[in-house]
């Protein structure tokens, strides 16, 4: 039971990946267009910006499953350093009960939002503004089975406890340089703290 | 509410919870019980903090930075910079400060900097006779160059969250930037010279031009962005996604050590430092609606101006403050918060908002490399595989010099504010 509810995670929290980085290049490519519009051909683009920033939208809910899945928000760690480890499975619980209303309730109210703002349009476009605000729930019930499948795998002792970014740990908040030298472990992946 | 908001908050932190949860779960209780707000407010508020065309400048960055150091660019950067300072007695400790500071202008991150860079610099300095916790040392506290050297991530937020010109910004971080690298040169030279570290740095660097040759096309690249945004070309989203282009262009067909393959885990890991960052943002935002729809700005800006009567003693308790906040809290959501609150009342006491917005990222970049939570810190201890306490006797010396700065760029605003006048 456990092991199909993680194959089945394995996948959703792969494909809201994959549509996340689509989403990432889609924005990135009409910033991009806009600026040949604008300067090369002279004539500005009026629908660009706004498809790039729901896009963006949509690439950061859908990218989020996978950051909840490797433990990859960043966080304040001290409080695993100052618990004894048979009780981490605990703060685990219940670190995953946070996450859990958190989501729920974007996916609630979500919801109930993009289903009221479904007569507005997005500016320039002939287009609801709801299928931009479709994202946050969406993405929050692709994150929501994430967190259920990482505490559920640290609960069965499939996956070591603890943050993957902890002190001690080369996975912490690690780039894609050190990525590749590093063991390529399935958190090998990660969403460092970017600033 | 706001005392329950706060207590939530900080109990939340504490436990470990993901920062962005946190922030969503302290705000989903005050609007509940202690408000007659409607919940319906999380996702609108979280929607319309992202919904901004500057911000996704932040996305693409990242993903720009992560692109270049896969590209190859580390590795030639840090050629130039050892061919320009490699002569000196340590001058491999030299070499780290510079290519951190030319890392920066192609990378909005300073923890994509540490990895870069350190990733190289570390093992070398290590090799050369440096002692393992001062080549972290170096690492980290030169790696806060990259939030000051434009383009700049903390910057954008800045500029975003208090309606400030991102371009300014970025102009402006330029002289601060300048001068923590040039202090941390100088304390390096004279460092190395009293302790007699770096005796054989000289050896094993190519010629300037050499290196120059292999290099230019990268370091093109900050001029481009700068360049384009200050000519009007662009805006800074617009620039952030032509880097983006560019470091495909140099990366895959220049220097063609991007391949198609490596693709993916760099796309897989910017979507993920992407969907972390701009999650905090949108909590920061619905977070930052409930403390001004409760008025506690204008308290707070009372209270300031009632204590502090000139702008001398308003800065020395911010920069104190932003200290503290910098040590404990996550930069962005740190940024988002306070400076809205903050700025306002700066400019009441005839404060410049794109120098406030210097002091602010300065000192919020100081608590990325300073305990319990600094991410630059903890980079640097992954690369040098030590842990935080081994680092902390090394590291106070960098803090202090990077002090001294700050105390120059609070009090002598032409640091920040001269290259803006000249050019605008």
């Amino acid at each position: 039971m456990v092991n199909h509810f993680l194959r089945f995670e394995q996948w959703t929290t792969r494909l809201a990946l994959v549509a996340a980085v689509a989403m990432l290049i889609i924005s990135v490519s009409l910033g991009f267009y806009q600026v040949i519009t604008r300067f090369f051909l002279d004539a500005p683009s009026t629908w660009s910006e706004v498809i790039s920033r729901s896009a963006m939208i949509w690439c950061v809910f859908m990218g989020a499953a996978a950051g909840f899945r490797g433990g990859f928000m960043m966080s304040v760690e001290v409080i695993y350093r100052l618990l004894p480890a048979r009780k981490l499975v605990w703060l685990e619980l219940l670190i995953a009960l946070c996450c859990t209303i958190v989501l729920l309730v974007l996916i609630h109210y979500g919801t109930a939002m993009t289903w009221r703002v479904r007569s507005q349009m997005l500016s320039g476009l002939g287009v609801s503004i709801a299928w931009a605000y479709a994202a946050m729930p969406t993405g929050a019930i692709f994150a929501l089975i994430a967190v259920l499948a990482r505490l559920l795998a640290q609960i069965t002792g499939l996956e070591a406890i603890g943050p993957a970014e902890s002190e001690t740990d080369d996975h912490q908040v690690s780039s894609p340089m050190v990525e590749r030298h590093a063991t390529p472990a399935p958190s090998a992946y990660d969403g460092s703290v970017n600033q | 509410m706001n005392t329950a908001i706060g207590l939530a908050l900080i109990i939340l932190f504490s436990l470990g919870v993901p920062i962005a949860v946190s922030i969503v779960l302290a705000s989903i209780i005050g609007i509940e019980f202690f408000s007659r707000l409607p919940l319906l407010l999380v996702p609108q508020q979280m929607f319309v903090g992202i919904d901004n065309f500057p911000l996704m400048a932040i996305p693409f960055f990242i993903l720009a930075g992560n692109l270049m150091a896969a590209g190859g660019i580390s590795r030639r950067l840090v050629d130039l910079a050892k061919s320009i300072v490699g002569g000196f007695q340590g001058g491999l400790a030299m070499t780290c400060v510079l290519t951190c500071m030319m890392f920066a202008a192609v990378s909005g991150s300073s923890v994509a900097t540490t990895f870069a860079i350190g990733s190289i610099l570390i093992p070398a300095m290590v090799k050369h006779g440096y002692p393992r916790p001062l080549a972290a040392s170096i690492q980290a506290s030169s790696a806060e160059l990259g939030v000051l050297i434009p383009p700049s991530i903390p910057l954008i937020l800045y500029g975003v969250s208090t309606d400030t010109s991102i371009g300014k910004l970025f102009i402006a971080g330029i002289g601060p930037g300048l001068l923590i690298g040039g202090a941390l040169l100088l304390f390096l030279y004279l460092f190395c010279k009293v302790r007699g570290y770096g005796l054989r740095d000289h050896e094993d660097r190519q010629s300037f031009p050499v290196a120059l040759k292999r290099a230019w096309i990268a370091m093109l690249m900050p001029v481009v962005v700068i360049g384009g945004i200050y000519g009007g070309v662009f805006t800074p989203t617009e620039a952030s996604a032509v880097a983006v282009v560019y470091a495909v262009i140099v990366g895959g067909f220049i220097y063609r050590e991007l391949s198609l393959a490596e693709l993916w885990p760099i796309l897989r890991h910017s979507v993920i430092s992407t969907a972390a960052v701009m999650l905090i943002i949108a909590a920061a935002a619905l977070f930052s609606f409930l403390i001004s729809r409760s008025g506690l700005p204008r308290e707070v800006a009372g209270w300031v101006t009632m204590v502090f009567d000139n702008p001398i003693s308003f800065l020395l308790a911010v920069n104190v403050m932003l200290l503290i906040v910098g040590m404990f809290i996550e930069t962005s959501a740190a940024i988002l918060v306070l400076a809205p609150i903050f700025t306002p009342i700066a400019v009441q006491y005839g404060i410049d908002p794109v120098h406030f917005g210097l002091i602010v990222v300065v000192n919020l970049a100081l608590g990325m490399f300073t305990p319990p939570l600094g991410v630059n810190l903890f980079a640097a201890c992954a690369v040098a595989k030590l842990s935080v306490d081994q680092l902390l006797p090394w590291l106070m010396r960098f803090v202090l010099v990077v002090l001294a700065c700050l105390i120059a760029i609070t009090y002598l605003p032409w640091i920040s504010l001269g290259l803006v006048d000249l050019l605008y």
